[in-house]
C-alpha cells in the first residue's frame, strides 16, 4: 500500500508543475525541430546547457540587468539552433535515421566539451534567478516568483508555438513538409528555410529552458541531460509530432514524478520517467495525439 | 465486395536478388593463417618489450575501448539498431566481475566469463525491446534504461560494494604466472581481444552474418526472404552484451578498482557516447574499426592530452567534429579511408606497370 501526506503531496505536485514547464519547453523544441527535419534533436540539452553558460558569462562580466541577459541567451540559442541546422543537417536531409541520430549526438558532444573547455574555471556556478525568491502561499502550498513565472512564460510559450504552428504561413509549411515532404516541396516550400527556423525556434525555447531551471540548482556541463531526457519523455506523448501532447506531457510528467516524491515509493521518482517511457511506448499513446500520417511519414523520413 | 488481387509488376519479381555465394568451406592452411598469426605475435610481444610499463598501461585500456566499440559493431554495424548503453554492460560486467572475485572469492578465471554472461540476459531485454520498437524509439529507450542504470543500479550497494566501489586485483593462474605488473596484464589482454577478434572474422564470414546484413540493410525485404528478424535481432544484442561485459570485466582488473564515480559518471551517457564515437570514427562495420578508434581515443585523452585537466572534454569536442564530418564524408570510417586509399594505390600501380 502507498501511504502518503496530503500536504507534503500538494507542495510537491506544485513543484512537479515547475518542472513540468521545464520538460514542456524541451519537449516542444524537440517536436518542432523532429517535425521540421526528422532529427530528433539529441544535442537539445547541450544546447540549452552552452547558452546558460552565455547567460552566467552576460552577467558575471557586464553585470547586465538579468531580463537583457536571458535575451541575449535566448537570442544565441536561437543562432546555434538555426547554424546547427544549415551547416550539418541540411547536408543529412536524406540521410537515414542512424546518421541523423548520431550526427546530433557528435554535436552533443561538441557542445559539451567545447563549454566544459571555454567555462574550464567556472565548473559549478549559480546564475541569477530572474525572479524574485519571496515565496506566494496558496492555502499549504508556497511556491516562490521563479517557478511561478517559469510556469506562466512556458505557457505563454507553448501557446505562441502552438499558434504559429497552427495559424503562420510557417506553420503551414512546417505540417506541410511533414506531412508529405515532396508534395510540399512541388508546391513551393523552401524546406530549408522552414527547417532552420523551426530549428532557430527549437534552440531559443532550449535556451530559455536552461536559463530558467538553472539558477534553482548549479551549472556543469552535464546538468542539463537530465531535463533533455524528460523532455524527450513528454515528446514521446505526442509520437514526436504533436505540439500540445508535448505540453500536457511535460506538466504531467513533472506533476508525477515530483508527486512520488511524498510517498512511501520516492525512490522510484529519479526512474519515473524511464518507467512512464516503457508505459507510452507499449500503449502506442501517441496516435490519439497525432496523425497516422504524420507519424508514418516521418518514420519513413527517418 | 469481390477482393481484387493485384498481381505485383513483373518486374519485381523477376528482379534477381543479389546475395553474396555462402563461402565454402576454406581448408585450414599454414600460408593463410601465417599473416594473422604474425600479427597476433607482434602485438602480443613487441610492446611489452620495446614500450614502458606505463604505454603497456595504456595500450591496454585502448584494446578493452577497442572491445567495448566490438559490441557497437555487431548491433549498430551488423543488424542496424542503435545502442547508446555500451557503458551500462560494460558497468555490470566490470561490477560483476570484481564483486565475484572480491566477496565470493571466486578466481578470475571463473569470475569474468561468468560477468560477461551475466550481462547477457541484460542485454535482452533490451533487444526484446527493440523487437517491438524501431529506430528513434528504440534509441530513447536505451538512454533512458542507461539513465536508470546510472540512477539506480549503480547506486545499490549489494551491487557496488560499500561506498560505491569495489577493488579488482589482477589475476594470477595458479600463482605460476603472475598478471599483476602491467606488461604481463597486456599480455592477457591481447590474447583475449586476438580470441575476439577470430571470432568475429568468423562471425562475419557465415550465414548468420549475412542474415544479419539482410536485416540491417532491409527488414522487410529480410522477413520476406524468410529471415528470422528476431532471432538476428536478440543475437546480435546478446552478443552486444556479452562483449561489453567481457570489456568490463577486464577494465576493472585493468583499473583495480570500480567504482561508479560521483560528478562524473564512470559508466554514464558520456562514456557510451565515448564508444559509439570511436566506432564510427574508426569504421561501424569493420570488426577492425573499434580498435582503431580506440586507439586513437585513449591515445589522445591519457597521453596528449593528460596534461590538462579538461583533456576529456577537448577530447569529446575534438571527437564530435571528427564523427560529424566521419558522417558527412566518409560513412565508412577511418578504415574506409584506409581501404580507398590502398585500392586506389593498387590501381596505380597496376596501371603503371601494365
Amino acid at each position: 500500500m502507498i501511504a502518503f501526506s496530503p500536504s507534503l503531496l500538494a507542495q510537491d505536485a506544485a513543484n512537479g508543475v515547475f518542472l513540468g514547464a521545464i520538460f514542456a519547453l524541451l519537449g516542444i523544441g524537440v517536436v518542432l525541430i523532429y517535425k521540421s527535419s526528422g532529427v530528433l534533436n539529441f544535442a537539445h540539452g547541450s544546447m540549452a546547457m552552452f547558452c546558460t553558460y552565455i547567460y552566467f558569462q552576460m552577467d558575471s562580466w557586464f553585470h547586465l540587468p538579468v531580463i537583457v541577459s536571458l535575451l541575449i541567451a535566448v537570442a544565441c540559442g536561437v543562432v546555434l539552433g538555426a547554424a546547427t541546422y544549415l551547416g550539418i543537417f541540411r547536408r543529412m536531409r536524406n540521410a537515414g535515421l542512424l546518421a541523423k541520430v548520431i550526427g546530433a549526438l557528435a554535436v552533443a558532444g561538441f557542445l559539451q566539451g567545447a563549454a566544459a573547455f571555454l567555462w574550464r574555471n567556472a565548473s559549478q556556478v549559480r546564475p541569477p534567478q530572474q525572479f524574485s525568491q519571496r515565496v506566494v502561499h496558496l492555502g499549504s502550498v508556497g511556491l516562490d516568483w521563479q517557478h511561478i513565472g517559469t510556469i506562466l512564460i512556458t505557457i505563454a510559450a507553448g501557446i505562441g508555438v502552438i499558434a504559429l504552428v497552427k495559424y503562420t504561413t510557417f506553420g503551414v509549411a512546417l505540417r506541410a513538409t511533414a506531412q508529405n515532404r515532396l508534395a510540399a516541396k512541388l508546391l513551393g516550400v523552401k524546406e530549408d528555410r522552414v527547417a532552420a527556423l523551426a530549428w532557430g525556434i527549437g534552440g531559443g525555447l532550449a535556451a530559455l529552458a536552461g536559463v530558467l531551471i538553472i539558477p534553482t540548482s548549479a551549472l556543469t556541463v552535464y546538468s542539463m541531460t537530465g531535463y533533455m531526457v524528460r523532455g524527450f519523455v513528454a515528446a514521446v506523448v505526442g509520437g514526436f509530432v504533436s505540439l500540445p501532447a508535448a505540453l500536457i506531457g511535460g506538466f504531467g510528467l513533472g506533476v508525477a514524478q515530483e508527486s512520488l516524491l511524498a510517498t512511501s515509493v520516492q525512490s522510484l521518482s529519479s526512474v519515473f520517467a524511464g518507467l512512464a517511457i516503457v508505459v507510452l511506448l507499449l500503449l502506442r499513446v501517441e496516435r490519439f495525439f497525432a496523425l497516422e500520417q504524420e507519424l508514418r511519414a516521418l518514420e519513413e523520413l527517418g | 465486395m469481390a477482393k481484387v488481387m493485384k498481381a505485383p509488376p513483373a518486374a519485381v519479381m523477376d528482379e534477381p536478388i543479389l546475395v553474396e555465394p555462402p563461402a565454402g568451406p576454406r581448408r585450414w592452411n599454414v600460408q593463410r593463417a601465417a599473416l594473422p598469426l604474425a600479427g597476433f605475435l607482434a602485438a602480443a610481444i613487441l610492446p611489452p618489450l620495446i614500450l614502458d610499463g606505463v604505454w603497456n598501461f595504456t595500450l591496454t585500456l585502448a584494446l578493452i575501448y577497442g572491445l567495448m566499440g566490438l559490441s557497437i559493431v555487431v548491433v549498430t554495424g551488423y543488424v542496424g539498431q542503435l545502442s547508446l548503453m555500451p557503458a551500462t554492460f560494460v558497468g555490470v560486467g566490470a561490477f560483476a566481475s570484481a564483486g565475484l572475485v572480491v566477496r565470493a572469492a571466486t578466481p578470475f578465471w571463473w569470475a569474468a566469463p561468468l560477468a560477461a554472461l551475466v550481462t547477457v540476459p541484460v542485454a535482452l531485454v533490451i533487444g526484446m525491446v527493440a523487437l517491438r520498437l524501431k529506430g528513434l524509439y528504440l534509441a530513447i529507450m536505451t538512454l533512458v534504461f542507461a539513465d536508470i542504470a546510472e540512477q539506480f543500479l549503480f547506486r545499490q550497494d549489494w551491487f557496488t560494494g560499500q561506498g560505491g566501489s569495489t577493488p579488482a586485483p589482477r589475476p594470477h593462474l595458479f600463482h605460476l604466472v603472475d598478471f599483476q605488473s602491467d606488461k604481463s596484464y597486456y599480455v592477457l589482454v591481447v590474447c583475449i581481444a586476438s580470441a575476439f577478434l577470430l571470432f568475429m572474422w568468423n562471425f562475419s564470414r557465415s550465414r548468420s552474418a549475412r542474415a544479419c546484413f539482410a536485416v540491417r540493410d532491409n527488414e522487410n525485404g529480410a522477413s520476406a526472404m524468410g529471415i528470422n528478424v528476431a532471432k538476428y535481432k536478440l543475437m546480435a544484442f546478446a552478443l552486444h552484451g556479452f562483449i561489453a561485459g567481457s570489456a568490463g570485466a577486464l577494465y576493472a582488473h585493468w583499473a583495480q578498482n570500480v567504482s561508479a564515480g560521483g560528478q562524473r559518471p564512470a559508466f554514464g551517457l558520456e562514456v557510451s557516447l565515448a564508444i559509439v564515437f570511436l566506432t564510427i570514427l574508426g569504421g561501424v562495420r569493420s570488426i577492425w574499426g573499434p580498435f582503431i578508434g580506440g586507439a586513437i581515443w585513449v591515445i589522445l585523452t591519457k597521453r596528449l592530452l593528460a596534461g590538462s585537466p579538461n583533456g576529456q572534454s577537448i577530447a569529446f569536442s575534438i571527437f564530435g567534429v571528427l564523427v560529424l564530418a566521419t558522417m558527412l564524408y566518409r560513412p565508412a570510417g577511418l578504415v574506409g579511408v584506409g581501404r580507398d586509399s590502398w585500392r586506389a594505390l593498387r590501381r596505380r600501380l597496376g596501371g603503371a606497370s601494365g
